[in-house]
């Protein structure tokens, strides 16, 4: 009998206890200091979180409360406006030889579409070439979720994304997440990106990436399926690491070319928690 | 297939030289691009083949690993090892001598090598000799009337054949030594090694019997010039446990017819050359055991007399060998270390006893000698790159 161990999943306990963290710690850095939802036009939304100091003691769902050990207030939502667009590459070189980039890639972006609804924006997801979809309200931080989720494994090239329909919006920031390997099909796609007032670049960078083995290595490409045998030992090493180096410079330049602020996360290693990307993106200021 | 199995565990060794010898072996590595490997100089593209130098050192750990275990390559016919001294065979001649070595070779589905002969005593030295000369490995099988020495192998089976039973397995032995005739009659050399067995001689089946005394000695049968069976019966002492010793002869008297015309030296031949007596008989006389005849027939003896064109010493190996084509090959005298008793057996040679722990002599040498050279070949295949 084999015994197969359960698949990763994407978005695990662990994630959203990291997820929970980061959006405390962020609203405890904007308090006072941004103004808070208004309600009037506010719908009441389904979430509760516990009661933490300085919340209106009218929002505690007192029913909610005796069903929890903690007192919990419900959140109410407006939509303050503004617009994340969330562009993911899904081309087979997000995950050349496991999932880990390909899940922290759905990881972070849940991340930050969260914290957009949460903050009353809407998002927009465009993954690879599907067609935009649109999360608006506090409530759909379940549906981006799931929308997530659903995403097929990263495969094929390049693919140009299907934003055309897209016309301006008013506070749109984009966020692209890809990978080290994006070619001149990506490049042209991110020149050709909808207006946006911030456009950033997430460049996922797996630790094999910067360190590969120092043996020989039948490198093969798994877009193109072409193959090149070197031997990546002893001054070859040096030699790898400042072509590695080149790249990513060259990376940081078309990205400044096409409009877009690059930042390069270097992603944890496999056996790293879930939410571990999470500190990752916001020590590089994306979430 | 070999003597010690237990050295083939040397092949296990086999998984960690490979892996020790492929740790630099190009892994397959999926990358997203290959721009930043552009860079780097390739390697060959056969590098994910296996090396020749791993190759060589694989069979030089083959080679070494059957060394150890020692092989037994050769053939798993068995050897049968027969003694044809008159000790064994008795009074056997040339046909019973192939009978036997027919018979032997299809039971025992074994090579026959035949120790002794008829004239020609076979001792345990010339049972080892034919043992270390045949080689071993074979499945052994010693057909004698001598003892098994001491220190043999189980694995060698070494049948006393019970043919006759009365040379060296007979503590108590007696034995007609030698026979020969003259004017006064048949004399025969005698000989018992039994102290206090009787002795008696039989001249023919059911005939007068003659009493012998002492342990040796010559007898005098006053018998006329004809073919007999001769027997010696002896009779162990009241209450002793040695077998009853016994020994026959055939003593043959031939018949033979000289050809008019032949050289007087013949007469002088047949007397020297015949192993019994004999008597010339006329010429129209058709009752012969053999004739010596000069011509081109098909029961000549010869095409020409030789003492008569020939020099005489080249003449008598002529006459010789024509009387040994024509004659049995039995010697009327016997050695007497065929027939005497042997109470001490011989001690097996240590020299054998290794060879039959070494099926293969020099085959470990062989395949040891082998390993190094393919070892040497590995480092130098190595030293190339290869």
């Amino acid at each position: 009998m084999t015994v197969r161990s359960a698949p990763e999943p994407v978005f695990s306990a662990d994630f959203f206890r990291a997820l929970e963290v980061l959006a405390r710690r962020r609203h405890a850095r904007t308090r006072g200091t941004a103004a808070e939802p208004r309600a009037g036009s506010a719908r009441m939304g389904f979430e509760h979180r516990a009661w933490q100091p300085g919340d209106d003691a009218r929002r505690v769902d007192w029913r909610a409360s005796a069903r929890s050990p903690r007192v919990q207030v419900r959140r109410r939502e407006e939509e303050r406006g503004g617009e994340l667009l969330l562009v993911l590459d899904r081309s087979a070189s997000l995950c050349p030889q496991h999932a880990r980039r390909d899940l922290d890639q759905r990881r972070l972006a849940l991340a930050a579409g969260w914290l957009a609804l949460e903050a009353g924006a809407s998002v927009r997801l465009v993954a690879g070439d599907r067609a935009v979809q649109a999360f608006g309200g506090f409530e759909r931080r379940v549906a981006l979720q799931r929308a997530l989720e659903a995403l097929p494994a990263p495969a094929g090239a390049d693919a140009r994304p299907a934003w055309d329909a897209l016309g301006p919006a008013p506070g749109r920031r984009a966020l692209a997440c890809g990978d080290p390997w994006g070619g001149a099909g990506w490049w042209r796609a991110l020149a050709a990106a909808p207006a946006a007032g911030a456009r950033e670049l997430a460049i996922l960078v797996l630790p094999e990436e910067d360190e590969p083995p120092a043996t020989g290595l039948r490198v093969r490409d798994v877009e193109t399926g072409a193959t090149r045998t070197v031997a990546l030992g002893g001054a070859a090493r040096g030699r790898f690491a400042r072509a590695w180096a080149r790249h990513l410079e060259e990376l940081r330049a078309h990205a400044h070319d096409c409009g877009w602020r690059p930042a390069e996360l270097r992603l944890p290693r496999a056996a790293a928690p879930a939410g571990a990307i999470l500190r990752v993106a916001e020590e590089a200021g994306l979430v | 297939m070999f003597d010690r199995p237990l050295g083939l565990g040397l092949l296990l060794f086999a998984v960690p030289l490979w892996f020790w010898a492929r740790r630099n072996a190009p892994r397959q590595w999926l990358v997203g691009g290959l721009d930043p490997f552009a860079f780097l100089p390739a390697s060959t593209g056969t590098a994910r083949r296996v090396p020749l130098s791993l190759l060589a050192g694989l069979l030089a750990l083959a080679a070494a690993s059957i060394a150890l275990a020692g092989p037994r390559l050769s053939s798993a016919r068995g050897l049968c090892i027969l003694d044809a001294s008159f000790s064994h065979l008795a009074l056997a001649d040339a046909a019973a001598l192939e009978a036997s070595r027919s018979r032997h070779s299809a039971v025992v589905d074994a090579d026959l090598v035949v120790v002794g002969g008829p004239a020609e005593p076979a001792a345990e030295a010339a049972l080892f000799d034919a043992l270390r000369r045949a080689g071993a490995g074979r499945p052994w099988r010693v057909l004698t009337d001598r003892p098994r020495p001491l220190g043999c192998p189980d694995s060698v089976v070494w049948e006393t054949s019970p043919l006759l039973d009365r040379t060296p397995p007979v503590p108590e032995n007696a034995a007609l030594l030698a026979a020969w005739h003259d004017a006064a009659g048949l004399h025969l050399h005698w000989a018992n090694w039994g102290a206090g067995t009787t002795l008696a001689v039989e001249v023919g089946a059911g005939g007068p019997q003659a009493p012998l005394e002492g342990m040796e000695g010559t007898v005098l049968l006053a018998l006329p010039a004809h073919s007999v069976d001769l027997r010696l019966i002896g009779a162990p002492a009241a209450g002793s446990a040695a077998q009853r010793a016994d020994d026959s002869l055939a003593w043959t008297h031939y018949r033979v017819r000289l050809a008019a015309g032949a050289d007087p030296a013949w007469v002088d031949v047949l007397g020297a050359l015949l192993p019994g007596s004999f008597e010339l008989v006329a010429e129209l006389d058709t009752d012969v055991d053999f004739a010596v005849t000069f011509g081109a027939g098909l029961g000549d003896l010869l095409p020409a007399d030789p003492f008569r064109n020939a020099d005489p010493l080249a003449a008598l190996e002529i006459a010789a060998a024509a009387l040994a084509r024509h004659l049995p090959s039995v010697a009327p005298a016997r050695a007497r270390k065929e027939v005497e008793p042997d109470l001490h057996p011989r001690q097996w040679p240590a020299d054998l006893t290794a060879t039959t722990q070494s099926p293969v002599p020099g085959g470990e040498r062989w395949f040891a000698g082998a390993g190094v050279v393919l070892y040497a070949l590995a480092l130098l295949l190595r030293a190339r790159g290869r």
